[in-house]
């Protein structure tokens, strides 16, 4: 090809950007790299990436940064802290049965700065928990799973697995004797689960937590399940910049590209700052090593595995039943919109129903907390 | 870029911040990144080794301590001596050489005498020592 027949104009300036865009293409790395959080506008990749810029700078956008958007920012803000945070810890961290729990106390108690990261990381793993679910119950009460959003839904869903299961596999990393007995006891629980429990706990290293379990569960939360997170941000952004922003429950508000970039800095200032007050006002505990020999008192399940838990310990003829429903309900969750599929009544039935449902299972959730206090 | 005026005070001012901060995380994460011995790092403890009639004399015992390893050697009747088994060099793990009464380093050929001075490099620190007590016929090493 030559000169001539090349559609881009040639470029002005030759600095930096310019040397680098005859070596590389610079417009469609910054839209890759824009996929995890920055651009969710559609991008012409043939310009030359200081004309995109100028672009994305000058165009104006829906002001992204206002309730109840910010819970989408809020995660990725908050799954940045976490893998930086992450990082630090995994510099440390030794996952094996001898070496965990000591290697953990170092950082909590000996490292420099050490207590900070590892409080931080266990605060913003609740953050990013409650922003999720947040979010996700928010784009269920305003149908934001109808076409063409399915694939938003979709991810969103998924997000809200992965999230639990980084969770749950975080418990037990640091060895202690309570979060060793809380994921003895959801591991119980999902294993018995019908379809998926034996599939999970093939994944997980086995029913029993040991050696194997501990160092999958390791494998999977610093590197399978941080990578499915990620890709489902690039997901998410590549059907936003198809879809567009939601336009339901803004009232209006235009902003450039200059002030949403702004904003997004105060967000992560803010994020940064509610963590480390609750890390020095309201320390995660860091109690005893954990001992396989001897079962606390007071140790229940996860949250959010603690009615699945209960049914199973305390009525064992509703718990087939009972699994049956828990499995099918996540099913029915993911294929929310062909169920629905634009049709207005089922819609309006739908939305009471998954709130009813929503609010019996948080209560269900504080009765089992109550009840297995106790124990 | 005369005039100092609101705006471009604000815009150095907004630049000074971010540059603290950056200075600031740097700082940080060296520190909290500082090489040290991670098997240093858990505290002080009493290990029970082994009852003494167990260790024959001239005998060294290698205990595997999580990521500290240590030897233990019984010189003669009265004397006991504890030393780290991690090469100071590149923390390969020590021989005892019982012909010469030294430590040796399988992998770049380190000697040490019996109490921990180098005797041969590369590696150029004293080898740890730990010291060892009787209770009651057990040999107890402090680490």
């Amino acid at each position: 090809m030559s000169a001539d027949d090349d559609p881009r104009p040639t470029p002005a300036r030759s600095g930096l950007i310019e040397w680098f865009e005859r070596r590389l293409q610079l417009s469609e790395l910054f839209s890759f790299l824009s996929h995890f959080g920055f651009v969710y506008t559609p991008l012409d990749t043939r310009l030359p990436l200081r004309e995109l810029l100028r672009q994305v700078a000058s165009r104006p956008v829906s002001s992204y940064l206002r309730w109840p958007r910010v819970l989408g920012f809020a995660t990725t803000v908050l799954f940045g802290v976490m893998t930086v945070t992450g990082v630090l810890l995994a510099c440390y961290y030794q996952p094996t049965p001898e070496a965990a729990y000591a290697s953990t106390r170092a950082i909590a108690r000996d490292v420099p700065i050490g207590w900070w990261v590892r409080q931080v990381h266990a605060w913003g793993a609740w953050l990013l928990l409650a922003a999720v679910v947040a979010r996700l119950a928010r784009f269920f009460l305003e149908g934001l799973y109808r076409a063409p959003r399915e694939i938003l839904w979709w991810s969103m869903v998924a997000m809200g697995w992965v999230v639990v299961q980084l969770d749950f596999t975080g418990r037990l990393l640091p060895w202690t004797q309570s979060g060793y007995w809380s994921v003895t006891r959801g591991l119980e629980t999902v294993a018995g689960l019908p379809l998926v429990g034996p599939v999970l706990t093939w994944i997980g290293g086995g029913a029993a937590v040991n050696e194997v379990v501990l160092l999958r569960f390791h494998v999977l939360h610093t590197m399978v399940l941080p990578g499915l997170f990620m890709a489902l941000f690039f997901l998410t952004f590549a059907t936003l910049r198809r879809v567009g922003l939601t336009t339901v429950s803004h009232a209006g508000g235009v902003t450039t590209s200059r002030d949403h970039f702004f904003s997004v800095v105060l967000l992560f200032v803010l994020v940064i700052g509610v963590l480390t007050t609750l890390a020095v006002a309201l320390p995660l505990p860091f109690l005893r090593a954990a001992d396989p020999a001897v079962t606390p008192k007071g140790v229940t399940a996860p949250w959010y595995l603690i009615v699945p838990a209960l049914v199973r310990d305390r009525l064992p003829l509703l718990w087939w039943p009972m699994a049956a429903l828990f499995v099918a309900s996540t099913l029915v969750v993911f294929f929310l919109p062909f169920l629905v599929r634009g049709d207005d009544r089922r819609d309006a039935l739908v939305r009471p129903l998954g709130l009813g449902l929503g609010v019996l299972w948080m209560l269900l959730t504080v009765a089992g907390l109550y009840l297995e206090r106790g124990r | 870029m005369s005039v100092l005026n609101a705006k471009t005070l604000w815009t150095w001012a907004s630049r000074a911040l971010l540059a603290v901060s950056g200075v600031a995380v740097i700082l940080a994460v060296s520190l909290y990144l500082r090489p040290r011995e991670l098997a240093a790092l858990p505290g002080e403890e009493w290990v029970d080794v082994a009852p003494l009639d167990s260790l024959l004399l001239g005998e060294a015992r290698l205990v595997q301590r999580d990521a500290r390893p240590f030897y233990v050697v019984r010189v003669d009747e009265s004397r006991l001596v504890s030393v780290s088994a991690l090469c100071t060099h590149l923390r390969c793990t020590l021989r005892w050489e019982r012909s010469e009464h030294a430590w040796a380093c399988p992998c770049h050929g380190d000697r040490w005498n019996l109490s921990g001075a180098v005797i041969r490099g590369p590696a150029t620190r004293p080898l740890e020592t730990h010291t060892v007590s009787v209770r009651a016929g057990e040999v107890w090493v402090h680490l």
